[in-house]
């Protein structure tokens, strides 16, 4: 640890320019340390959980090239012989899902969690333990798909895994089992991320970052953290439906029993495009960072650009069904996707034309960041463009399924994220690593990946206007396509050459770029207040902001940081702490100590994969097992949290006394309940949709021969658990007028604990049959969903009884006993919803 | 420390204005598809028709013009509100501070914004109504 102060230290001189000279914080340094060794693995720090996200990411992404090397060998000649047919399938499924789930969402979650601390003048995420198990589930999960391509079961069915061809019937290996478990897997990180994201930004800015004053690159990451809120759950209901269809033969996309495959195309597809969102938007976000630094000008059109974020973030959901124009659609349904997708063009327009009007006002600097945002302009601007000529749906029926496609979305998501992400990573590495680029061997990366890509994709094009369809292994001669296909593998080759320069690049940048004078491209933003490599804690104390561009309206502001002349600077305790603030306008609020080192997120992620690997192997005993392991996990990993021992209220520094997040209204905890539970709702609303679809498209429902719902029943049950709701309610009365809450508490648990098991009991005594018709598979399903509900409801108060008990529930501390009610409520909400889905509306 | 203001998440300058309009855009169009698939594919046939019910038109008229209405409001109030910033430099509990009174006339700004891109989306969504067939394939 001294050695590695005496590094940050030290006065480095680069180029005439002094390296910023930090102080000591030893008392800093070692709160915040990582564990040495094996111990290392139990790190819950932002930068070093994200760092390992980029590293994996990158790693995935490599691994997903290699993929697609192989495919364009393939295709490079008609009738080559590299792959056979059920190889090639599967490389490119692989591939498909590899750069969709492995490498975009996680590689831009990670950035965010790396830079969103820094730029928001934080110490660390909110929930670091989260993030950490987030990570630990995306690594696993990725590892379990790649474990079926190593034994040979990779799944071959296409990165969507359309129905029926992914069901029992016509897919019997374990192929779509590896995807369906190994994705949703690997989605609960992009849940867990999006949570952390939105907590960080909206409860842990500096104080005086107003949103008006927010980082650009922030307001993207909290619109894609709520998208993925949304976006996210419908794939994982699709995916759970089909895994329990193929595992227990219920009826969701079978047609032979009142299922309709195109259910899994509507679930898929409203993750699906809302997903191309998710990938750009975080990318545009480094973007805004970068051209105004590169501009040497704040950005041009701040208000435009959020306004076109949010409205992105909303039409992105209506267009889902423009990936399906050749299902069959009627006219004006297809009409109103194809209006979506053009009102979409509008803010996304909006964004490129802020950054031009940036560039084209400030002064603009060519340096290796700025060489590939160059070529984002270049490449995505021609994506979007073929993106509006395939929302119009006569041209899309005509290239539908083509190479056309192929080229349209290469050019969009590489576009829109790859080239990003790269001057992202030239553009931070020196703030990481301390170290400048090289420009030679820079520039010469990019002219290969630019160069590469462009000759792979923009001869695709026309392949695809001259017929020749998406996913088919080979094709015959003749046709006009070979030498355009010659053209595409060499490009290929090329952009994977480029791709490897990078990395070597980056290793030599490591080793031995020049050392970086502090804020090397002179940039606005709060990182780049910090000194190169940044110390684990981020800032010595925390900033007041009093500007959109603090670095450049108050140059002095990296010395005051260090110097302590903010927030928590003086704290004497081993704990670690940042500051939490008011959603709007970053008020201190509250002071927030966080983890620190725990194996409990890599312990918890590894029997969560226990369950997965159950599921897997058709182990019930072990998915079982697996689950149960979890919940007990997550129980003993959430009792160590809110030191019942700290100050209910602690000085923060410059007049702020402030409680501590259990003993505040709006502590991160409840934030992360509250989205988790809108996620929750999103997934509860994929299937009513799902029940719903299926009820629209049936001849008869309830199904002939099904037992008649029980409205009155219902009824009962659902005034049953409405009163468990009102003794909830009165318990958190009781704590806040420092009355016992136990009793009420009790009461409430009894209550619902009666109705979980009469609905349970009533369902599967006198409900009708899941294997028969879907109406059988819907109703149970929804009951399952209701009942799993109301028990972890009944988990979470039995939890904060047992708190309460301990003395950890107080009048000063009730925090535990809100995030329980709020589960509680919602709980019993979703049940009565369904309840009354089930026996009201069927009835009706 | 609680803000005066995030208590109030729906006004103009509040924490959920900007998403107001855009809310009322995903409801039109949520409306506006259910409705359509509704009466192409009439609940218990299991058959899609060809030739749509006369109260589809009539019923996709209403949705659209109320949500134009709406996000009309919506736009409407955040002008307004952009146009009196001097009332508000004074809150309930004494002067509010000029962040404060930008970030507010931001997020206004903002949630006008949005009403404007909705109302252009809701519009287009009306243009493929009076242009194309409902249930026709």
């Amino acid at each position: 640890m001294t050695a590695r102060v005496e590094h940050r230290t030290a006065d480095l001189a680069t180029d005439g320019v002094a390296q910023q000279v930090a102080r000591p914080h030893p008392r800093l340094d070692a709160a915040w340390a990582n564990w040495k060794g094996i111990g290392a693995l139990a790190a819950v720090n932002h930068s070093t959980v994200a760092v390992r996200t980029i590293v994996t990411g990158f790693a995935f992404l490599l691994a997903g090239g290699v993929l697609a090397m192989f495919i364009r060998l393939q295709l490079s000649w008609s009738g080559a012989d590299v792959l056979d047919v059920r190889t090639y399938n599967r490389f490119v499924t692989m591939h498909g899902t590899t750069m969709m789930f492995l490498f975009a969402v996680p590689i831009a979650e990670g950035f965010a969690m790396y830079l969103l601390p820094k730029m928001l003048g934080a110490r660390d995420l909110p929930l670091p333990r989260l993030s950490a198990y987030g990570y630990w589930c995306y690594l696993l999960g990725g590892l379990m798909l790649y474990a079926g391509l190593l034994t040979g079961q990779a799944p071959e069915q296409g990165w969507f895994m359309y129905a029926p061809l992914s069901d029992a019937r016509f897919s019997p290996d374990k192929g779509a089992d590896f995807w369906l478990l190994g994705v949703t897997f690997a989605e609960i990180a992009a849940v867990a991320g999006a949570i952390e994201i939105i907590v960080s930004v909206l409860k842990t800015r500096a104080p005086g970052m107003t949103l008006a004053r927010m980082p650009l690159f922030a307001w993207y990451m909290l619109v894609t953290a709520f998208m993925i809120l949304f976006a996210f759950p419908p794939l994982i209901l699709g995916s759970l439906l089909l895994e329990i269809e193929r595992s227990f033969g219920f009826a969701f996309y079978d047609a032979t029993r009142g299922g309709d495959p195109l259910l899994w195309q509507h679930l898929f597809w409203l993750f699906g495009h809302p997903e191309v969102y998710i990938i750009f938007l975080p990318a545009a976000g480094l973007l805004s960072m970068i051209i105004p630094t590169f501009a040497q000008r704040p950005m041009a059109g701040y208000k435009w650009i959020v306004a076109a974020i949010v409205s992105v973030g909303f039409l992105s959901f209506g267009l889902w069904v423009h990936h399906m124009f050749a299902v069959g659609i009627p006219l004006m349904a297809a009409g109103f996707f194809s209006a979506a997708s053009m009102a979409v063009s509008i803010p996304m327009g909006i964004q490129i034309f802020a950054w031009l009007a940036t560039l084209w006002t400030g002064r603009p600097r060519l340096d290796i960041p700025m060489l590939y945002v160059v070529g984002f302009f270049f490449v995505f601007v021609l994506g979007g463009l073929t993106g509006v000529m395939v929302a119009l749906v006569p041209f899309d029926w005509q290239v539908h399924d083509t190479h056309f496609v192929v080229a349209h979305l290469h050019y969009v998501l590489i576009g829109g994220l790859v080239f990003p992400l790269l001057a992202g990573a030239y553009y931070w590495l020196p703030q990481y690593a301390g170290r400048m680029p090289s420009k030679a061997v820079g520039a010469a990366t990019f002219g290969l990946i630019f160069g590469g890509f462009n000759i792979t994709f923009l001869p695709m094009h026309l392949t695809g206007l001259l017929g020749m369809p998406r996913r088919v292994y080979t094709y015959d001669p003749g046709l006009g396509w070979e030498w355009l296909n010659v053209v595409s593998t060499v490009g290929g080759f090329m952009l994977a050459a480029g791709f490897v320069a990078f990395a070597v690049d980056v290793a030599l940048h490591l080793r031995h770029g020049m050392r970086a004078p502090p804020n090397p491209w002179r940039a606005s933003s709060l990182e780049w207040a910090l000194a190169a490599p940044v110390p684990s804690y981020n800032f010595a104390s925390i900033p007041q902001v009093d500007s959109r561009v603090p670095l450049w309206d108050r140059p002095s502001l990296p010395e005051e940081i260090d110097r302590g002349v903010f927030y928590l600077a003086h704290r004497q305790t081993d704990a670690r702490e940042t500051l939490g603030t008011t959603l709007l306008d970053a008020k201190p609020e509250h002071v927030i100590i966080l983890s620190r080192n725990s194996w409990w997120p890599l312990d918890t992620a590894l029997v969560t994969g226990l369950f997965f690997l159950g599921m897997l192997l058709k182990l019930w005993w072990l998915a079982a097992a697996g689950a149960a392991a979890t919940l007990a996990c997550v129980l003993a990993w959430l009792w160590t949290t809110g030191d019942a021992r700290q100050p209910a209220r602690i000085d923060a520094g410059g007049g702020a006394v402030l409680p501590t997040q259990s003993a505040c209204a709006q502590a991160p905890g409840w934030w992360a309940m509250v989205l988790a539970l809108l996620a929750d709702g999103a997934w509860f609303a994929a299937l009513v949709f799902s029940y719903l679809y299926l009820w629209l498209g049936a001849s008869e429902w309830p199904a002939a021969g099904s037992p008649a719902p029980w409205p009155w029943i219902a009824l009962a049950q659902a005034a049953l658990l409405g009163a468990s709701s009102l003794a909830m309610r009165a318990a958190c009365r009781a704590n806040a007028a420092a009355r016992d809450a136990s009793g009420p508490l009790a009461a409430a648990l009894v209550a619902a604990l009666c109705a979980t098991a009469w609905i349970a009991w009533q369902a599967a005594a006198s409900g009708p049959s899941p294997i028969d018709h879907a109406y059988g598979s819907t109703f149970q399903t929804v009951t399952f969903f209701a009942v799993g509900h109301l028990a972890l409801a009944l988990v979470g108060g039995g939890f904060a009884l047992a708190r309460a008990r301990h003395g950890w529930v107080r009048q000063d501390r009730p925090l535990d006993l809100q995030v329980a009610a709020v589960l509680w409520h919602y709980a019993v909400g979703l049940a009565t919803v369904a309840l009354a889905l089930l026996h009201l509306f069927a009835l009706a | 420390m609680k803000q005066a203001s995030d208590k109030h998440w729906l006004r103009p300058e509040g924490a959920l204005a900007f998403v107001a309009a855009p809310t009322v855009w995903a409801l039109h169009f949520v409306a506006v598809y259910g409705l359509s698939g509704v009466a192409c594919v009439p609940p218990g046939s299991g058959q899609q028709q060809a030739v749509a019910p006369g109260w589809l038109t009539p019923a996709l008229a209403l949705t659209t013009m109320a949500a134009v209405l709406a996000v009309a409001l919506l736009g409407l109030r955040a002008h307004r509100s952009l146009e009196r910033p001097a009332a508000d430099a004074v809150g309930p509990h004494g002067p509010v501070d000029a962040s404060v009174q930008a970030r507010k006339r931001t997020m206004a700004w903002i949630a006008g914004a949005t009403a404007v891109v909705a109302a252009i989306a809701i519009g287009l969504s009306g243009l493929a109504m009076l242009m194309l067939p409902a249930c026709e394939r």
